[in-house]
This record gives structure tokens, sequence and C-alpha cells, in this order.
């Protein structure tokens, strides 16, 4: 079977601490909540979630919609967006299927960064592995003072912002995620690819897009 | 209220609260409360130098329910969460600003537990909140695999309350189940992982209650600590599960998430398409028909995507014969469910490639194939192959130059106007002609899909290669100028063809069914796999039907529209001779 992998890349450094942090929980709980009502996602996506503060790491490893359990992640540390961007290339190098004569391929992979930030270590490094792999739909969500052209540079167009680290706004934001991912599935089925943000559903006003 | 909320003397005060909260639970089940008397009784816990709550007393405070004037069990749940908001807001009550729940959120307080209180605090339009439910917010969850909160280590104080709630709060999350999947946890697991993640001895800890839901197909058995069976229904709740350390200690309550997710099948909804949107086509098409010596059955049907959100059926087929020539023709299109009019994409495709090859084919004139054949008296002659081709090869061109005349001069109305790409579709042709016991098939394909012959029924011979890319999603449609290019090389990577001795059977398919049915391009080359796909088939191949009925299987994750024509010999079939 062809499945939607979909790596959500959240900051968890020690500014996210407090309510930011308490929200991003609940977005993914939520999300995965939504994902499961609808029956293409809930047969097509993997989810995998990858955090970073002082290092990266791999929270949750690609999983099926049914099987996935949302994380409960802390805020701690500093900002390693360059070793979380590695990491994720690095998995999906070693998930995602590629079109052989054995096996069908999988999708190309979705990525949701999530971060507050200005990264504190090698971002261009992190970058540069980041950019080797195929993906499908990049999207880079910075939240208040996050480096919006380092934004920009790992996910192009689509960077979008929050104005506010709020319950509202990330909650909107994981709605919008919820919402792509359900898209991307349905296209799936339908031979479209998902590449850019103008194939993703609107973002809510909630979230600004950054131009 | 009248309280001076302060930071009460005692070092854990969430522990503190719970205590609180769990008193208060099991006063109320008794239908006992503190009505207004709770007030006071905050007051001297709070100005109190004790650092733990005293349940016995705090207990023996209450009054039976029926006793007290007003709602006393409201009464007591109003003073505990004003109580709960002075010691969170840290401010007075008097002059304290609404009481937000957002503005206390982090890692100390649940966010669940705060909401609850902001609810509370907005006094004109309170919904009625019991104190389980305070009490349930307020228990902080912990994770099986890694205690947030372990056991304090050398608690040398009184404990907070006694005598169980010196336990840290307990969360289990078990491994998710499906509805119609069986699932199981072997005997003693959980309460093996729960007494690993408390330090204790494994081999003495058990399970002496869980509650599973009702009717959800589950069952627990208390002897063995097993849970087994078939789950019937979704579920995404808490459950709550009694553990014992060891023989003589009492029983600890933990939280437990079960999640059960719905099956998939039955989340599928069969919408029909919008009766007011342009290109109307039905969800399901069949038919059935002799044709020369053959046998032909044929279905279409709507792919649960598209029936999910109320879209058409964008494939399509058509079957023509050419009486005077014997030709038997069958062209299958897969309109690209991104394209909005792919549905008519194909259909034209279609009807044009077919009304073109049978124009062609049935034709002495125009029939070059036919001519030199018997020319050359063999169909695998390189001048009898190259006009099968270009016969197809031009057929695909007229289909694609007639979707860009529906571009120029739509046959419906349509706003705004259309693009080429709104009608993007595959396309696969097959043409086939008796010959002896054999028979020589053609095809020429462009997208994914594919078709395929039979010899005999052991073994089948692919015909068609499937465009696809690295990932999936990548194909290509007639619609695109390179598809139709007239290159040697593309020609000769769209066109394939065979002369076999023997005929059993052909297909032509479009990727709902081979996607499904062939896991892999090394599986769409197996002549085995094309067996087993036609021993399915045959008891669906007694009618269109039928077929239609077949075509409704399900596989996961594979919903497109699904399209499969059968070609079958008129006659039994001569008996196998291998």
């Amino acid at each position: 079977m062809r499945r939607l992998p979909v790596y959500l890349v959240l900051d968890t450094s020690g500014s996210m601490s407090g309510e930011p942090i308490q929200q991003v929980n609940n977005g993914v709980q939520m999300l995965v909540s939504a994902l499961r009502q609808d029956p293409q996602a809930l047969e097509t996506a993997f989810l995998s979630v990858i955090t970073f503060d002082s290092t990266a790491k791999e929270a949750v490893p690609l999983t099926d919609l049914p099987s996935f359990q949302a994380p409960t992640v802390a805020a701690t540390g500093t900002t390693a967006l360059g070793e979380a961007l590695s990491l994720v290339a690095d998995c999906a190098k070693r998930d995602v299927k590629t079109a052989s004569a054995t096996q069908k391929a999988d999708w190309r992979p979705m990525v949701f960064i999530m971060t507050d930030g200005s990264p504190t270590d090698d971002f261009q490094k992190g970058l540069a592995r980041f950019k080797k792999e195929k993906w499908g739909a990049v999207v880079a969500c910075g939240v208040d003072s996050a480096d919006v052209s380092l934004l920009q540079q790992i996910a192009g167009e689509a960077v979008v912002t929050l104005s506010t680290a709020d319950a509202k706004a990330l909650e909107a934001f994981f709605k919008w995620v919820t919402a792509s991912i359900s898209t991307s599935s349905k296209s799936v089925q339908t031979g479209k690819e998902v590449e850019g943000l103008n194939q993703l559903p609107p973002p809510p006003p909630e979230i600004q897009v950054v131009v | 209220m009248q309280l001076t909320p302060q930071r009460p003397n005692i070092q854990d005060i969430p522990a503190f609260l719970r205590a609180m909260a769990e008193a208060l639970e099991k006063m109320h089940v008794e239908q006992r409360a503190h009505g207004g008397i709770v007030e006071g009784a905050l007051k001297d816990w709070l100005t109190t130098t004790e650092d733990s709550l005293d349940e016995e007393r705090f207990r023996a405070a209450a009054k039976p329910a029926d006793q007290l004037p007003d709602d006393p069990l409201q009464a007591d749940v109003l003073c505990f969460a004003t109580y709960c908001i002075g010691v969170i807001a840290g401010t007075s009550a008097a002059n304290a600003q609404p009481f937000m729940a957002t503005h206390h959120q982090g890692k100390e307080w649940p966010t669940e537990f705060l909401q609850l209180l902001e609810t509370l605090a907005k006094q004109d339009a309170t919904p009625r909140v019991s104190i389980s439910d305070l009490s349930r917010a307020l228990s902080t969850p912990i994770a099986l695999e890694s205690v947030l909160e372990p056991e304090p280590a050398g608690n040398s104080g009184t404990p907070l309350v006694k005598p169980a709630h010196q336990m840290p709060a307990v969360r289990i999350a078990l491994r998710n189940a499906t509805v119609g999947k069986p699932y199981s946890y072997e005997p003693g697991v959980i309460a093996s992982k729960i007494a690993e993640t408390l330090g204790h001895d494994p081999t003495s800890a058990r399970i002496s209650h869980l509650q599973l839901p009702e009717d959800c197909g589950l069952a627990f058995d208390q002897l063995t600590g097993a849970i087994s069976g078939v789950p019937t229904r979704a579920f995404d709740k808490e459950l709550s599960l009694d553990y014992v350390p060891s023989l003589s200690a009492s029983s600890i309550t933990a939280k437990v998430t079960l999640l059960i997710n719905p099956d998939p099948l039955s989340l599928w909804k069969d919408l029909p398409p919008p009766a007011d949107a342009p290109y109307q086509k039905p969800v399901l098409a069949h038919s059935e028909e002799r044709l020369g010596p053959y046998r032909i059955v044929a279905a279409s049907r709507r792919g649960r995507s598209h029936a999910n959100k109320s879209e058409f059926r964008d494939d399509d087929y058509a079957i023509g014969y050419a009486e005077e020539t014997g030709w038997l023709v069958i062209v299958v299109a897969d309109g690209a469910g991104s394209a909005i009019y792919s549905r008519r994409g194909s259909q034209i495709a279609c009807d044009v490639a077919k009304t073109r090859l049978l124009t062609v084919l049935n034709s002495a004139q125009h029939n070059q194939a036919e001519a030199l054949y018997l020319q050359h008296r063999d169909w695998q002659h390189p001048e009898v192959k190259k006009a099968l081709r270009q016969c197809l090869y031009e057929a695909a061109l007229l289909a694609h130059h007639k979707l860009r005349a529906e571009v120029a001069q739509p046959t419906e109305t349509l706003a705004p106007p259309p693009t080429l790409r709104n009608y993007d579709t595959t396309l696969i042709l097959l043409v086939m002609k008796k010959t002896g016991e054999g028979c020589i098939a053609a095809t020429f394909s462009i997208g994914d899909g594919g078709a395929g012959i039979l010899p005999h029924v052991g073994e089948g011979i692919p015909l068609t290669k499937a465009d696809s890319g690295e990932h999936a999603g990548q194909t290509i449609f007639l619609t695109f100028d390179s598809t139709v290019a007239n290159s040697e090389a593309n020609l000769e990577s769209r066109f394939h063809s065979a002369h076999t001795q023997e005929f059993a059977g052909a297909l032509a398919m479009t990727d709902g069914i081979t996607d499904p049915k062939f896991p892999s391009d090394a599986a769409f080359a197996d002549p085995a796999q094309w067996a087993a796909l036609w021993t399915e088939l045959q008891p669906a191949l007694t009618s269109s039907q039928a077929l239609l009925d077949w075509m409704n299987f399900f596989s996961p994750g594979n919903h497109d529209d699904r399209t499969l024509v059968a070609v079958l010999p008129s006659l039994p079939a001569a008996p196998d001779t291998q």
C-alpha cells in the first residue's frame, strides 16, 4: 500500500515552556483524534514526531495512524533546529519507500516544522542535509520571535507565522495541519501531489502567511 | 466567598489539593457534604501549620446532604474551586481578575483542571461540575513507558493522606485496538509493566480490577489479568484499573487510556455526486455482450474515496467490434481525480479512440496492418507491428486533439473556461483478433493501469508498462504533449504486442484494480500473478452485475475508481493443453 508519511518537527526548547508546550501537546492529540475520523487518513497516513531542544530526537518513529500514541513533550534547553533538520532527513531516507520493481512507492513525505526561536546550532549544515531529500509539502511555522528568513530557507514560500503563542492560534495551526494531511491523503487516491502552500487548504486568520 | 487564599505551608500543593478533592468526592458519593461549613473548614486547613490533610477530621465535619440547605454538593464544589483559584492565581479572590485557564498553563496544573476552574469562576453561567470532574482533572497523567513523577524517594515525613495517596498518579496507555481486529494482552503483562515502572517486584503484582467498556467486544480476565477479544465499537476514553503490588499491599487505582480505532470501512460515506454539476456520469456502469468469437464482461464503479466526498466516477470504458475484419477494440481510461472535468476527459478519450480504431481496423482500405499481414503472413513482422502501432497511436492522438477541442468549445456551459489539464486522463487501448486457436493482441498505453492477455488459464502476459515515478502519484496523462509525441522512443515505449497460440482471456483495467491486485511492478510482470487474478475473477465473470459486485472488494488504502473489461472466448475454451 502507498503510505503518506507525515513528520511533525516540534520545538521543545525552554522558551516554549508553559502554555505553548501544553498547547503543542494538546494540538498533536487533537490532530490525531481528528485524523482518525477520516477513513482515507486512517488507512494511509503515517505519523512521526521529531522534537528538538538542546538535541534533536525521534520522539515517535513513523507509525501508522491506528497505532499512533501521541507523546507528551516537555520544554527545556536550547534550539537545535539544524540537528532536527538533519534528523528528519535521515528518518525520511530510512522510512520512505521509493518505487522499485518489487515495491510501490510511498507518497512524498509532508513535513511540518514548528519553532519559536532562532537555531543555536549549525543551521546551514542541517539545512543542506534536509535539502538532499525529496519532500512533498514542507511547511514551517514560526511562533512569535522565530527567525522567518531562516524558515524561508527551509520551506520557501510555505512559511506561516503565529502572531502569539496563545491557545487559539496554536489550536488553529494544528487544525490546519490536520486539514492539510486530510487533503493530501485524499490526493493519495486521486493522483495529485501536494507540493506547495497553494495546494493545501487556506490557512486560518490566526496564521499569517509570510510573503 | 471570603477566603484569603495564600499558598498553604505545605510542600506538595497539587497532592494536597488532590487529597482534598478525593476526600470530598468520597463524601459526596455517600451523599454527605460540608455545604456552608466547608468554607470555614477550608479556612482552617489554610491557616493550619499542618502540612497534610487529616482526612478523617475533614470528613467528620460533613453532614448528610439532605440536612443542609440549597444545593450543598454544588456549594462544596464552588468553595473548593474558589480555594484552588486562590492558591493557583495567588491573589485575593476579591480583587482578582476573572480567572483565565490560559494564564496558568504549564507543568504544574493539568489544562483540563484549569479549564474547569475557569468555567466555575464564571458565576453567571455555571454549568454543573462535580467534584469527581475536578478530582479526575487534577490527577497528573503519567505515561507507562516513562514515569514523569516517580514515587518520592526517602519520604520520611507524614504521608499527605493516609494511606494509599502516597502513590503517584499512574497513567497507563494500552496498545491501540481497531474494530474488527483481534486484540490481546497476555496474562500478567499489564501488571508486570506497571510494577516495572514503579520499581515493584513484578512477580507478585496483579490487576484486581479493570472495567472495560461495555459491549466493546474485549474482555478482561480477572483471574489471569489477560485481555482478549475482537473490538466491536470505537472507543477513546479513560478507564480505571486497580493495581495490587503484592499480596499484602492495598490496591492503587490507575488511569488507563484505551483507544479503539473505528473500522475504516464504517467511516466511508456513499454520497451522490452533485446533480447540478456539468458532465453528469452514473456512478456505476456495466455491460456484457457477445461480439464475434468473444464474450465481453465489463464493469466500472466509483471508488470509495470519490463516494466519500460526493464526487463523480472519473473512470470510463468503451468496447467495439469490427464485423468485417474481426478486430475487437477495448478502451479503458482513468480520469485524474485532481482534474475537475476528468470524468468527461476519460469519456471523450474512450469514445473517440474506439470509434477511430473501429473505422480504421474495419476498412480494407485503411487497415494497413491487415494488408501487410496478408503480405508477410507474420503478425510479428516489423512492418506489420509498425502498422498496428501507427493505427493505435493515431487513435490516441485523435483523442488528445478532441480533448483540446473540448477545451476550446465545451459541450456544456462551464464557468470559468476550462483548461486542458481539467480533462487529465490516462488511456489504455487494446485491440485483438482471433488467429486460429490463439490471437494477436496489441496495446498502446498512457499513464497507469494495465492490460494483459492469458494464452491459457495458468499464465498471463502483461501488455503494458505503467508510467510511474519515484514516488506515488507521479503519472502522466493523455493531455500531455509528450505522451502523444510522434517520436520513435515515445511510440515504442507505449506499444506492446503479442501473438499467442492459444487464448483463454484478456483483461484491461484501471489502477483501481491493478494497484491492489498487483502490489509491485514485479508482480505485474509475473505470469503467475495474472493467472491468480484470472482464477479469482472466474465467479465474477458469470455476469457483469457479478463483476460489479466483486469490484467492491475492500483493500486498505486502495479506494480509487475501478474499471475492468474481461474478454473471454465465446465458446467454452479448449482443454488446457499445458
